[in-house]
């Protein structure tokens, strides 16, 4: 399309024929798998969980799908702060914690990797994926009992609660400090350990009313 | 009434394949595309550059995130597969090796930031930066997808011709046309993509009851560990919070839908730079919101940006003031 003040484009500048045929195809594909990577950012219909399987290679690979949660937060427990905490419980160097994340400045992006970590295990979590759970925590631990050939590891991963709007300042549950440790619940907690055979071997520390249901008292 | 039907369709079919012939194909002024070069290139030098902290201590050998969790992990989510997370990275044991891939990529992403061989460096800085995400995909976060996109759609235009070592080699002819048609595709695909960002931005929100009640701006700033300054002092203010709240739904929608008009644009870039730099302060998501600001100079015309960097422009450059108006008449 030739402009009313400018030449015509020189050949070179503009596609031929079975150029743009091409890359029309191309680009209908591609707004295609653009339009089910996006669609599927938040929940995702069985169809499009299809979709997703089977645009898999292009979607993935370009990482075109944002896996992330652009609405940022919906409220709930799933997108607030979370803490990860491998504390060293046999081993030379016992009573270490490490804490991810700690230290530098909020924003910077190896912090952010670190917040992220720690909301993905919480997020296998809270949605049941036990064994990626597992998975994270064991690689978490592992890392600790190598460095300091420590024997046994504590994995915990805590929500920060944040604070309510209108906040009782003046009761010992809610401290005035948003990062104080109070606001701190737990998610995920295992023993992280090698054995005998120098496997890795991880057992999650449940709530003991999870192990063994409290029974009512006969009256 | 037949025949009224066909000749609907057939004005539907001729019109729809000008309009695309004419968004997608009519050659233009690439100084766009190589002004996102440069923010693509220093976005990603970032986003490289960042792994430098820690690096062992997350891909090394005993590192928080081995290969194998990783795998383990990502095959279980839909749509995903450890197939598709192709990353060199995966196959690196050594801690020296790592870094020396490590500067390599930092080099060539410099390089390709400072426009030197452009097409190539180009296709490998977008390799290097999916290496990256690939490698640990369970902590890529809003920014990569962003990031990603700018410099896979950069492969496909000449992002070298301006502002960069590749000009100053270049022996230039002043007679030359220097639009082209690649520049388009790839504007537009960088256009279209953070429109429909916008909108699925918008639309997840929508998704959340607390976007509807008013309440989110406040679990934002609540977020003692995530957010880059305390706001928490508006906590008295329901009113302020909730009409924030609303404002950021409003304008992302606005924003997804109103950019392709060509009055509004304008207005909406500008608004754009205070929203991300607010949503910055709230989220601490500072690499994020500084790239989607700068990655809205998609939906400034050339002339504008040649104008507004002072660079001196070529005879194609004056053509570029009716490209807005092209963009209207489509959307």
């Amino acid at each position: 399309m030739a402009r009313k003040h400018e030449p015509p484009p020189s050949p070179a500048a503009a596609p031929g024929s079975a150029a743009r045929t091409i890359v029309s195809l191309l680009l209908f594909v591609h707004l295609v798998c653009l339009f089910v990577a996006l669609a599927s950012n938040y929940l995702m219909s069985p169809m499009q969980i299809r979709l997703l399987n089977v645009l898999a290679p292009y979607i993935q690979f370009f990482k075109i799908q944002p896996t992330a949660p652009y609405h940022l937060t919906d409220g709930t427990e799933i997108s607030h702060d979370h803490v990860l905490e491998v504390e060293v419980t046999a081993g030379p160097q016992k009573g270490e914690i490490v804490r991810l994340p700690e230290g530098g400045v909020s924003g910077w992006a190896p912090r952010q990797r670190e917040q992220t970590l720690a909301r993905t295990v919480a997020v296998t979590s809270y949605f049941g994926a036990e064994q990626n759970t597992a998975a994270l925590a064991k690689a978490l631990g592992t890392r600790m009992l190598d460095l300091g050939e420590n024997e046994e590891v504590v994995v915990r991963c805590f929500r920060r609660q944040p604070q309510e709007r209108l906040f009782d300042a003046t009761s010992a549950a809610t401290p005035a400090d948003p990062s104080d440790d109070a606001y701190l619940n737990a998610v995920y907690e295992a023993r992280v350990w090698r054995d005998q055979y120098g496997q890795v071997q991880l057992l999650k520390i449940e709530e003991r009313e999870v192990v063994a249901p409290l029974e009512k008292q006969s009256s | 009434m037949i025949d009224a039907v066909q000749r609907y369709f057939t004005r539907l079919a001729e019109g729809f394949g000008q309009g695309w012939n004419r968004f997608w194909f009519t050659p233009s002024d690439p100084f766009t595309v190589c002004v996102l070069r440069i923010v693509a290139g220093v976005a990603a030098l970032y986003f490289v550059g960042a792994h430098s902290f820690g690096l062992v201590e997350w891909f090394g050998p005993n590192g928080w995130l081995p290969t194998a969790t990783v795998q383990r992990v990502m095959e279980a989510a839909p749509g995903e597969g450890a197939g598709y997370q192709l990353s060199y990275l995966n196959l690196i044991s050594s801690p020296t090796l790592l870094w020396i891939l490590h500067a390599v990529g930092l080099v060539i992403i410099a390089t390709f930031a400072l426009g030197l061989f452009t097409r190539v460096t180009n296709v490998l800085s977008l390799l290097v930066v999916l290496a990256y995400i690939h490698r640990a995909p369970m902590v890529a976060a809003q920014f990569e997808p962003v990031l990603a996109l700018m410099l896979f759609y950069l492969c496909f235009a000449p992002s070298g011709r301006y502002l960069s070592l590749d000009s100053r080699r270049a022996k230039r002819d002043p007679e030359r046309d220097n639009r082209s048609w690649g520049a388009t595709v790839s504007l537009r695909l960088v256009q279209v993509h953070i429109s429909a960002l916008y909108l699925m931005m918008a639309l997840t929100k929508l998704g959340a009851e607390t976007w509807w009640e008013g309440g989110a701006v406040w679990w934002l700033m609540a977020q003692s560990q995530s957010r880059l300054a305390d706001l928490t002092f508006v906590r008295n203010n329901l009113m302020l919070i909730n009409a924030w709240t609303h404002a950021i739904v409003l304008f992302e929608l606005a924003y997804g839908v109103l950019i392709w008009k060509r009055l509004a644009r304008p207005l909406l870039i500008a608004l754009s730079v205070v929203h991300w730099l607010l949503m910055a302060l709230l989220t601490g998501l500072v690499g994020y919101c500084v790239l989607m600001i700068f990655a809205g100079a998609a939906f400034i015309p050339a002339s504008t940006l040649r104008s507004l960097l002072r660079c001196g422009g070529d005879r194609e450059a004056a053509a570029e003031t009716e490209d807005a108006k092209e963009t209207a008449a489509v959307a």
